[in-house]
């Protein structure tokens, strides 16, 4: 259990697992991500799909090199330093994709994973899971995705399977980890967060939260080496209360502030390389009460480091979701061993 | 002493002087062996004193702005000091030059000695100090001290600092001077002078 006593922030740092671990992430520091939609175009069409909710899907479609080229060095000399290329599929334009990479060399690029890109665009590649094959062929319309997701990425390190967590395929997380287990890849879990205005059945609930977490938990602790999560990844992400109430969330959308952070750098451009402040954030058009998307997570829970140094135990989970975040979206770096293996509490502010 | 002087002159609120480094000076034997330079902070006290004997009074440093170093000084220079005092009380700006070379410029405040009991209750100059020797230190910043530090330099503007930066900074901060520093109260963090001010008002608002 976490104490109630009052530590230094050196106290902490005094425990030498705790310190080395500081130690190993703090060096990542320099991250400054913003989010990039490649094209208007997917070739498939998942129910509840981020993308094609509210206007960026009806944004004009840019495919000139010399204009990305151009973005990229305007973005650099800003300060970004990671680059994360989503919407609607960016494997449909591996041109553009390359021309990131060449000037911004870290990133992540989100893929369904149906068309293998380039080995030479060496960005983690977050391949979508939404359940087994069979649900998604009912929500994503495509036969054997992940046999074909496994087959283009085979002995891919680039590659980490991102499994959406919905009320409808908890129980096929485990069918679909012990299968990229046994071909040696790598998984981490998202959960669905429902679009502006979206009812449907995929929205969770109290109920489903807390099944999605239990099976959070027995993966983890079954898949140490398959599964990239932490126990305090399942409290910040099945939490009743959902990111943004328990961690203000950074993203320009819901922070006026541009004086520093997330607040002052990101942007989320468009396919006509346009952005708008006011829609910012990294996965626009998600109902920011119901958010719990790991994306949103990696930077929102992240960028609190001050309020969880408040004991050991709260700071060792804080820099065990750092750990994760980095593991899943940095080409190279290796997940430690987890520190904190209990589900303590998020602070408050 | 490291220095002598050749002229001074004062008329009105402007002070100009000439003075030449003394080359057996330990400053250059010390700083840096085989590489004598003249430390920055014996060139404020060269200014420092100069004000002080212009205004006939035993006077000390009490806090920078804006300082810029341009120049080494090496044992032997000659070097023309230019000081004006300005709108503030016993604030002075000062240039030093070395054939015609820019070495050294910015604002210095002074205190009459006799009041440093009375400054130390209420002087945020050490606090200011501090800060800028953990953000030196965090940021592994070259080429200054926390005595050249600007302490009105914008910290995200001009040094680059970010919000997981300042969070680091907040932590030491709140170890060093037991004060909570409000995750919502990072954007007002702008300067190390406006972080100083905002620890001594915190301290204030816990006596």
């Amino acid at each position: 259990m976490a104490d109630d006593r009052h530590y230094k922030f050196s106290e902490i740092l005094a425990d030498p697992v705790i310190h080395s671990q500081w130690e190993k992430v703090r060096k990542y520091f320099f991250l400054r991500e913003s989010t990039y939609d490649m094209t208007n175009r997917c070739n498939i069409r998942c129910e509840g799909c981020y993308y094609f909710t509210g206007e960026k899907q009806f944004a004009a479609e840019n495919l000139n090199v010399a204009d990305w080229q151009q973005l990229m060095e305007t973005e650099k000399e800003r300060g970004i330093t990671f680059v994360v290329l989503a919407g609607a599929e960016p494997s449909l334009v591996p041109q553009l994709c390359q021309t990131c990479f060449d000037t911004i060399p870290l990133g992540c690029i989100a893929s369904n994973g149906l068309k293998v890109l380039p080995r030479e665009i060496d960005y983690r590649v977050h391949i979508s899971v939404w359940g087994n094959d069979q649900t998604s062929l009912e929500i994503r319309k495509a036969k054997d995705m992940l046999a074909r997701q496994m087959a283009n990425y085979r002995n891919d390190p680039r590659a980490v399977w991102v499994y959406t967590f919905t009320p409808v395929n908890i129980d096929e997380a485990r069918e679909v980890t012990e299968l990229l287990a046994d071909n040696g890849h790598q998984i981490t879990f998202n959960m669905f967060s429902s679009p502006v205005g979206y009812q449907g059945h995929l929205r969770h609930t109290p109920e489903t939260l807390a099944r999605t977490r239990a099976v959070m938990s027995e993966l983890l602790a079954e898949f140490p080496r398959t599964v990239l999560f932490s126990p305090y990844n399942s409290v910040a992400h099945t939490h009743e209360r959902g990111l943004h109430e328990l961690f203000s969330c950074s993203y320009p959308r819901m922070n006026p502030s541009t004086a520093i952070g997330l607040g002052r750098s990101f942007r989320q451009y468009r396919t006509d390389l346009q952005w708008d402040r006011d829609a910012a954030c990294c996965v626009p058009d998600t109902d920011c009460a119901d958010c719990r998307h790991y994306a949103a997570g990696s930077a929102v829970v992240t960028a609190r480091m001050y309020r969880h140094a408040t004991n050991p135990t709260t700071f060792a989970a804080w820099l065990d979701y750092v750990d994760t975040y980095l593991a899943v979206w940095v080409r190279g770096y290796e997940k430690s061993a987890t520190l904190c293996q209990e589900m303590i509490e998020p602070p408050a502010l | 002493m490291w220095y002598s002087s050749i002229s001074v002159q004062q008329r009105d609120d402007a002070i100009t002087a000439q003075v030449t480094t003394d080359p057996q000076s330990p400053w250059f034997s010390g700083h840096f062996p085989g590489d004598p330079i003249l430390p920055g902070i014996a060139q404020l006290q060269m200014v420092t004193d100069i004000v002080a004997k212009a205004l006939v009074m035993d006077m000390h440093l009490i806090d920078l702005t804006r300082i810029k170093f341009k120049k080494l000084v090496r044992p032997g220079e000659i070097l023309d000091i230019s000081i004006l005092a300005g709108n503030k009380e016993n604030t002075y700006s000062f240039r030093i030059s070395s054939r015609q070379e820019d070495v050294c410029s910015g604002i210095l405040t002074l205190a009459p000695k006799e009041e440093k009991k009375l400054f130390m209750n209420t002087d945020i100059a050490p606090t200011i100090l501090r800060i800028a020797e953990i953000i030196i230190n965090e940021l592994k910043l070259e080429d200054v001290t926390p005595q050249t530090f600007d302490a009105d330099l914008d910290l995200v503007d001009e040094i680059g600092v970010d919000s997981m930066d300042l969070a680091t900074i907040a932590l030491i901060l709140r170890d060093e001077y037991g004060i909570r520093i409000d995750e919502d109260d990072y954007p007002k963090l702008t300067t190390v002078r406006i972080i100083a001010e905002y620890i001594t008002k915190k301290q204030a608002e816990d006596d």
